[in-house]
């Protein structure tokens, strides 16, 4: 079962939305957590063990961490000022295991679910290379739906209690909802705990503004998904899989193909999901915030998998930064290279710990391991460069801030992220590097003339609803830049003509939707890291 | 929510619902040839057949398609026969066209093809399947959306009228060959594979449909080492008992067939190629010609 499947939006989701209705509603958590293990259960069958042992593994390290954390608290207040520095910094060691407890049973089980089988293979080869004829055995097992996304739910909510941002929960249900929300569990958006817990646990009656903006919302999510992604998905599957076959100009539109593909995909089941969550009452945070107008790559992580992004921010980048070998890496720098360079040796530490853990969490293989650091190379050289090209447009009178200016960084930030998913696609590392030499080698651009493209999977027909569509999405996303929301005004207008507007929508992703005989079913993209 | 909102919901669906069903005709193809885009097009060629054309219908998946040539049987033994098999065929397709073939055609006999029986994909994804089955049913403006690209101003009013007629009557002619290199497969045991709830389901309806019609069912089993074992034999040989069917299994009767498993088959012992359907055909004709005096 998958969100743009009929098996959930025609079943599962109607029925859990009117079984949670008719529960009473102090009783409506239950109802919402049943719901949350059947759809685990329907695509991870006996894994579901494994949300069950992360879910009280989380509820019981938090009140530990909590109970600790009260009892320090105490001690503290009786130990004598002058001995409270030393007593605080003793304890709170002791407040540090437990959370890396925590800690590692969760990246511990990440790691045996994801990495296993990668681990396992590196290690061959390396043992290949040595000589040693002993290998290790490559395992085949399956990891649970949605792991990469509820431990970090997890790291989270404990990393909050450990640094006291928040009191520990004491209802284990809270915890177990924020842990498996089904509309979540896929592909995200990466919650905190403070911002979901409490509205999934209060049982709050289904009402009909948030019944009608939420099947809204994800109307517009099967739109991008099943017209767009899943239309592109032939395509990139046909050049992605057979590389080898194609020049530079055939891979250069498979690239491009794939990231359009990737952000209707993504963005799309994201509009289901948050749009699932609106008809409970729920407000998921959003994931997407129109990336394509991104001036810089830093930028574009603020626009695209925002709850990733702030993640990795908050539990990584922001730690790394306030480490004491961070700190005295920044004095050092800012003595030997002035106040402008000064600071980047530090922040290009926590910025490598950031790119680094973002590519592994997507995937084990080296290509997205190589996605990560491109963008390590991509924020850190724009870092360093930042002084210079100022400098530079200073002197030469370019006005930076004028729409021209805008749109060259925002056309250049878009090929750099094109040329940056070609390898986050690749089949491997190796060929990633072969399509991209191909584009620069072996680039042909009668391909795009002489009917190349249209040998791909995709007629002349396809590409015109696909290119129809995705304009269509352009002129949402540019709206939406400009702070003009659709749906307000839509839901504005009067019944008939909103009711034929909706009605049309739903025609346009039946009669155009890349789904049924013909196509190949397309799995969630993100369902699988 | 207010009862005036439930009214609202509910009216919004059912106009949807209408709507959708409405433009079922529309979309659904006109023809049966390649060009009109019907789905599992060349099982469905049966409905371009003449009325009551037909003495015996194939049912299966790509075993059925790759294993009995009607051509050769009426050639041979003088009586009609298509085979309305698809890949990987499931039993509610089995029934579907089934349906659809017996609202023209009177057959003496209906020959279902054992190795669908066993295709599952697990209970959660076959009901999966079979809910968007029946959606695609109930709204051919569903499954037959893709029609989209082909559509033309005759799609609007007119009825359908298959007119297109295969000229295999269903049969894939396949020539490789590649040699099953494996065991003796059919070895002697009392084990059963178990006929799941969902296939069990689906093949009552057809056994019950075919003999309300006063149809014969047959079961047979295509020699397939990929494919087929004991156990899988003994659970076809109870059902069909119980349910008064035939059932021949050629996995048992390779010898008496001389199927040659370094010539027969072009996939290494999954399905026959050309050599070993002729052997298939002669065979089931010889048999099916006696029973039914066809």
């Amino acid at each position: 079962m998958a969100y743009h499947q009929t098996s959930y939006f025609l079943f599962f989701f109607p029925l859990a939305v009117l079984c949670y209705q008719l529960t009473p509603e102090r009783h409506r958590w239950k109802t919402l957590l049943f719901f949350n293990y059947l759809f685990f259960f329907f695509i991870s069958k006996k894994l579901l063990a494994c949300l069950l042992v992360s879910s009280a593994l989380t509820h019981y390290v938090g009140l530990w961490l909590g109970y600790v954390k009260a009892r320090h608290r105490e001690i503290l207040a009786q130990t004598a000022r002058e001995e409270r520095r030393e007593r605080k910094q003793s304890l709170k060691q002791k407040e540090r295991r437990i959370f890396l407890f925590g800690l590692l049973v969760h990246l511990g089980l990440l790691l045996f679910f994801k990495y296993t089988g990668f681990l396992a293979l590196n290690a061959n080869f390396l043992l290949g290379g040595l000589g040693v004829s002993a290998r290790f055995t490559i395992p085949a097992w399956a990891a649970p739906v949605g792991i990469s996304f509820y431990t970090l739910q997890a790291v989270s909510y404990l990393a909050d209690i450990y640094l006291g941002k928040m009191e520990e929960d004491t209802n284990l249900g809270r915890v177990a909802l924020y842990m498996s929300f089904f509309p979540t569990i896929m592909e995200g958006p990466i919650c905190r705990y403070t911002e979901t817990a409490r509205r999934l646990y209060s049982g709050a009656p289904v009402n009909w503004e948030n019944l009608t903006r939420g099947s809204q919302r994800m109307i517009w999510g099967f739109f991008k998904k099943l017209v767009i992604a899943d239309r592109l998905d032939i395509l990139v599957k046909t050049v992605f899989n057979g590389y080898v076959q194609y020049d530079g100009a055939v891979v250069a539109a498979a690239a491009l193909g794939y990231t359009l593909q990737l952000y209707a995909e993504f963005s799309g089941c994201m509009d289901i999901v948050i749009g699932s969550g609106e008809v409970f009452g729920i407000k998921l945070p959003e994931n997407f915030r129109q990336p394509f107008f991104s001036r810089t790559a830093s930028e574009f992580w603020t626009r695209w998998h925002i709850t990733l992004g702030a993640w990795f921010r908050d539990y990584i980048f922001y730690p790394v930064s306030m480490s004491g070998f961070a700190k005295k890496l920044n004095r050092n720098g800012r003595k030997r290279l002035g106040p402008v360079y000064g600071g980047i040796p530090a922040a290009a530490c926590a910025l490598f710990a950031v790119w680094l853990c973002n590519g592994i969490w997507h995937g084990s293989g080296w290509h997205y391991i190589f996605f990560g650091l491109y963008y390590f190379v991509l924020i850190l050289a724009g870092n360093i460069l930042e002084p210079a090209v100022k400098e530079f447009s200073e002197r030469r009178g370019i006005d930076r801030a004028c729409a021209a200016y805008r749109m060259w960084q925002r056309i250049r930030t878009f090929l750099l992220v094109i040329f940056g998913e070609l390898f986050f696609r690749a089949v491997s590392l190796r060929a990633g590097f072969v399509m991209a030499g191909k584009m620069f080698a072996n680039f042909l651009p009668a391909s795009f003339t002489n009917g190349t493209l249209l040998k791909l999977g995709l007629d002349g027909k396809d590409f015109t609803v696909a290119a129809c569509a995705l304009l269509l999405v352009f002129v949402v996303d540019y709206l939406h830049e400009r702070g003009f929301h659709i749906r307000d005004k839509v839901a504005g207008w009067r019944l008939p003509l909103r009711w034929c507007v909706y009605y049309g929508a739903i025609a346009l992703v039946i009669v155009f939707g890349a789904y049924g005989a013909g196509y190949a079913p397309v799995e969630l993209i993100y369902a699988g890291f | 929510m207010r009862k005036e909102h439930m009214i609202k919901a509910a009216a919004f669906v059912l106009i949807g619902l209408g709507l959708l069903f409405l433009a079922g005709p529309v979309m659904t193809p006109k023809n049966n040839d390649p060009a009109g885009g019907i789905h599992l097009q060349e099982a469905r060629g049966i409905l371009g057949e003449p009325e009551n054309s037909i003495d015996v219908i194939f049912v299966g998946d790509s075993e059925s398609y790759t294993s009995f040539c009607p051509k050769i049987a009426e050639k041979k033994y003088g009586f009609t026969s298509y085979v309305c098999g698809s890949a990987g065929q499931r039993l509610f397709e089995s029934y579907e066209l089934l349906q659809e073939a017996l609202e023209r055609q009177a057959p003496k006999a209906v020959v279902i093809e054992t190795n669908c029986i066993f295709r599952t994909h697990g209970w959660i994804k076959d009901c999966q399947e079979i809910a968007d089955h029946k959606l695609e049913q109930l709204f051919p403006a569903v499954d037959y959306h893709d029609r989209w690209k082909v559509l033309t101003a005759s799609d609007f009013g007119a009825k359908p009228l298959y007119t297109w007629i295969n000229d295999q009557k269903g049969y894939h002619k396949k020539k490789g060959t590649q040699t099953y290199v494996g065991d003796q497969y059919m070895k002697k045991s009392r084990g059963r594979k178990n006929i799941r709830p969902i296939q069990q389901f689906y093949l009552n309806k057809i056994v019950d449909f075919c003999q309300e019609k006063g149809i014969a069912v047959v079961f047979y089993s295509v020699p397939s080492p990929k494919n087929w074992n004991y156990e899988k034999h003994n659970s076809i040989e109870s059902y069909a008992e119980a349910k008064g069917c035939i059932f021949w299994d050629l996995n048992l009767k390779t010898d008496k067939l001389k199927i040659n498993w370094k010539k027969d088959s072009y996939d290494g012992g999954d399905h026959l190629n050309h050599t070993g359907a002729k052997k298939i055909t002669s065979y089931m004709g010889k048999k099916l010609k006696k029973k039914f005096g066809l």
